[in-house]
């Protein structure tokens, strides 16, 4: 065979590899959740006990499996063997996957609401509805909050006004209405009620914010008690019962048996709760197996024990080369990257060089690639190391003593941080290192390394703090305790050349798109031909009718000829002449990129196969 | 993921079995006709009035990383360094992807060693990686056509708003430019700043128009079937929907 046929057939095999693991994944035998199981949810429905939960064949690639309860037995069936419902393809909201289910019975109705990971991976609260006991599900979308009554969802804020990413929810419908409870990234517990889910009106102020919730939670849900949010907060081993109001009264604790619990919903029935358990795979895994083994149980809402086991992972399809390949082909296409990159580097050395040895005209920018390069080279190779955000307490303890007092002391000393103003932009990492004889602490030093600009009057206020945190907890003098605050010298400078250097370079390439644009609008809207005065004329009824001058200028006009309002026809141009238009153009990209794909792929088109034959 | 339900494997199978066909058709010698598309007529006129005026030509593939969009646009300079090469110009092309770089100096050399101009151009001059970073991207390449002052700039694949920068710049050289993009929300940009925009399914058609490849002329007329059969679809379903929103459908079995 010549060298063009093998890379012919190479490429052709590879094709193939993509096509049957992407479209027929479960064609190939095993089930849908063999990777992993997750976010289970329940609810009672007549006179069936329901759960739903996110079964994985591939970390991204997942769908909802249905669970029903005998009866008699108390054993959950799988039923059907397929997911009801799967992440849309063309629904960016819900591109990468779906997690923590929540469910609710109405009637004979099941409303389904559930995160979807969307095309940058953020967080987006959808919703899905069945008529027929979950067997097949109509999605909604995402769910709209809004603080001033204007249910808006675009694709920039799906959810409306929500305040930052949501990291956990409880949504319960109670008399009537829909209510929830949402963990917000940056604001707290934020309350949401509304008739549908579609007109959820959010409360203004945080009703718990990030500081005064456990730390490390796992897991959450809540339920409305006499008309009070209970949260139920999976956090550090131990299951913290709250009321979400009124002071944040610990209702309950339980110290869990199994601590890696990583989803908890309460239901179907009262006293009940559905979990998902993490566990270390007792042996090793193959390289289509999740890192981590988990396992849905139904337990009691304390979870005093792990109850019953409702589903661990499905049956694994058996391993062929076609499985394993997946695999191959993404480690060459990655091998294959780095020796470009490689290649590209090389470019900018061997050019930039040659600038400087041949002393051509702006041999400074050429320097300057050069001083870049090596100072980003250091800095990322020794700066830029993860999870050096935000404030961080790390406790070297070699005893069992000093295990126990990781957490409280963790909490302790990132209070005392959130004393000082602009917390939220520092970024500081405390070792804490506890001085022992025997099992008796004798002193401690802590470490404190910040990235960035941390100023002297601000270390001066938390060191007392500080120390006296680690008094409070280690039983010794706050003398003994020494803070050192040094800043991180690696970090900041990668910082700095990030903050200081490429963010407002790019900001200033951004800005002058905007000069560029004014100089190209003049030459397009100079009128030259009847397709210039048309554009001249849809611009300017587009332009001045999403303006509210459009709308003052011709809202004077009688009901019956309102399609001369200009924000009527300025919609009218955008969502149906243009729309119309850059449908038809994406039909013909589409059928474009098919064939070309098809072409490749095939091995048809030799263009493809430039400088082989050399 | 949500898998392919039956109608869109029905679509797909169709779909590549037009194309294949019109394909065998073109290969064993059937005429097929193709529109003339004037922004890549004027290729070869730009090239020339780069050479008159002794600037060089600048040929941008875009910001795709290994893909169909590149490989269209890689096809397509092979020909414009084909052309330069026979009039001993040099292309200039800025590359924004690793991968993407790798490619283009393969067609580059290529398309040199086949008209025997091979080793008349460094590679390091002509072919240079930029950055990957859109706002680097594009300025390097504003710099690049005004410090040079490009005298023919084709601008063919993916863009961001790096498209604006890059062919403004152009515009300020007072370059001829032609710009060919499947990326819809650029094609404005690219209208009011290049002499020529090609956009949409005419990317795709590109290397076919140039090279008269059968495989590539069979593959248009495949499309233009499917776009037939998206036609006759699109048709059925607004007459079924509107008859039945209105009961018409009902009324004229009674009837």
């Amino acid at each position: 065979m010549s060298k063009r046929g093998a890379l012919k057939l190479l490429a052709f095999l590879v094709g193939l590899y993509f096509v049957l693991e992407y479209v027929l994944p479960e064609k190939l035998g095993g089930d849908f959740d063999s990777y992993e199981v997750r976010s289970p949810a329940g609810c009672v429905l007549g006179t069936n006990t329901l759960a739903l939960y996110v079964g994985h064949y591939r970390a991204e690639q997942c769908g909802i499996g249905r669970l029903v309860q005998n009866g008699a037995t108390g054993s959950w069936t799988r039923t059907p063997n397929r997911p009801v419902l799967q992440p849309a393809l063309f629904q960016a909201y819900e591109r990468y996957g779906m997690s923590q289910l929540a469910v609710q019975a109405n009637g004979t109705a099941l409303t389904l609401v559930y995160i979807g990971k969307n095309m940058q991976r953020e967080p987006v609260l959808c919703y899905a509805t069945s008529g027929d006991a979950g067997l097949t599900w109509r999605r909604h979308g995402p769910v709209v909050f809004s603080t001033n009554g204007q249910f808006l969802s675009s694709q920039k804020c799906p959810n409306g006004d929500v305040p930052g990413a949501i990291q956990w929810y409880a949504a319960q419908y109670h008399e009537g209405l829909w209510q929830m409870a949402l963990i917000c990234a940056t604001k707290g517990v934020v309350l949401a009620q509304g008739p549908t889910l579609t007109n959820m009106t959010l409360q203004t102020t945080a009703l718990r914010s990030v500081a005064q919730l456990p730390l490390g939670i796992t897991a959450f849900d809540a339920r409305l008690v006499s008309n009070q949010w209970r949260g139920y907060f999976v956090a550090e081993g131990r299951l913290q019962v709250q009321n979400l109001a009124d002071g944040m009264d610990q209702v309950d604790t339980v110290d869990l048996l199994d601590t890696s619990i990583c989803a908890y919903r309460l239901g179907p029935r009262a006293g009940e709760a559905v979990i998902c358990v993490e566990r270390a795979p007792a042996t090793a895994r193959a390289p289509e197996q999740a890192p981590v083994q988990t396992e849905l149980y139904c337990a009691p809402a304390r979870l005093t024990s792990n109850g019953t086991l409702m589903k661990s992972v499905g049956a694994q399809a058996r391993p062929t080369y076609l499985t394993r390949g997946i695999k191959w082909a993404g480690d060459f296409t990655m091998i294959v990257g780095g020796f470009a990159v490689f290649m590209a580097v090389i470019n900018l050395f061997l050019y930039h060089s040659k600038r400087i040895a041949q002393r051509q005209p702006g041999l400074h920018n050429s320097v300057l690639f050069f001083i870049f390069m090596v100072l980003m080279g250091i800095f990322t190779f020794f700066g830029n190391k993860p999870g050096e955000y935000g404030t961080q307490i790390v406790v070297r303890a070699p005893t069992p003593a000093a295990v126990t007092l990781e957490a409280a002391l963790k909490k302790d000393m990132l209070q005392a941080f959130t004393t000082l103003t602009n917390i939220n932009d520092k970024r500081v990492t405390v070792e804490v290192c506890l001085q022992q004889q025997g099992t008796t602490v004798t002193g401690a030093v802590l470490h404190a390394r910040y990235i960035g600009i941390f100023p002297a009057a601000q270390r001066a206020q938390v060191v007392p703090e500080l120390r006296a945190a680690v008094a409070r907890h280690v039983q010794i003098a706050a003398q003994a305790v020494q803070v050192d605050f040094a800043p991180a010298v690696m970090q900041t400078g990668f910082d700095f050349v990030f903050k200081a250097f490429l963010v407002p370079l790019g900001i200033a390439t951004f800005s002058t798109i905007t000069f560029y644009m004014i100089s190209a609008a003049y030459r397009a809207f100079k009128i030259r031909s009847a397709e210039a005065v048309l554009l001249m004329v849809a611009a300017f009824i587009v332009m001045i009718g999403q303006l509210p001058l459009g709308a003052w200028l011709t809202h004077g006009l009688p009901d019956g000829v309102f399609f001369l309002q200009l924000p009527w026809l300025a919609q009218k141009l955008l969502m149906v002449a243009n729309s119309s238009a850059f449908r038809g153009v994406l039909i013909g990209i589409m059928i474009g990129g098919l064939a070309a794909g098809l072409r490749i792929w095939l091995g048809m088109d030799e263009s493809v196969y430039a400088g082989l034959d050399k | 993921m949500e898998h392919a339900s039956a109608p869109v494997i029905i679509l797909f199978v169709l779909f590549a079995a037009f194309i294949l066909l019109q394909i065998q058709r073109a290969r064993h010698g059937a005429h097929i006709f193709l529109r003339r598309i004037a922004g890549l007529e004027v290729i070869d006129d730009a090239i020339g009035r780069a050479t008159e005026q002794d600037r060089p030509i600048m040929f941008n593939p875009g910001r795709d990383d290994l893909s169909v969009n590149l490989f269209c646009s890689l096809s397509v300079l092979g020909y414009v360094t084909r052309k330069a090469a026979k009039l001993n110009m040099p292309v200039n092309v800025p590359v924004s992807m690793p991968l993407a770089y790798a490619m283009a100096e393969e067609y580059w050399k290529d398309a040199y060693d086949a008209m025997g101009r091979g080793g008349m151009f460094a590679v390091e001059d002509n072919i240079r990686y930029l950055s990957g970073d859109q706002n680097a991207f594009g300025m390097s390449c504003a710099g690049w056509i005004k410090r040079e002052r490009i005298g023919a700039n084709f601008l063919f694949g993916s863009y961001g708003f790096e498209a604006m920068i890059i062919a403004e710049a152009g515009q300020q050289a007072g370059a001829i430019q032609v710009a060919c993009t499947p990326t819809f929300f650029q094609v404005p940009f690219f209208i009011v700043t290049c002499d020529y925009t090609v956009f949409g399914e005419e990317f795709y058609a590109a290397g076919a128009y140039f090279s008269h490849d059968p495989v590539l002329t069979g593959s248009l007329a495949g499309q233009d079937l499917c776009k037939l059969v998206v036609l006759g679809l699109i048709v059925a379903g607004i007459v079924v929907f509107t008859l039945a929103q209105q009961n018409l459908l009902a009324s004229l079995l009674l009837w």
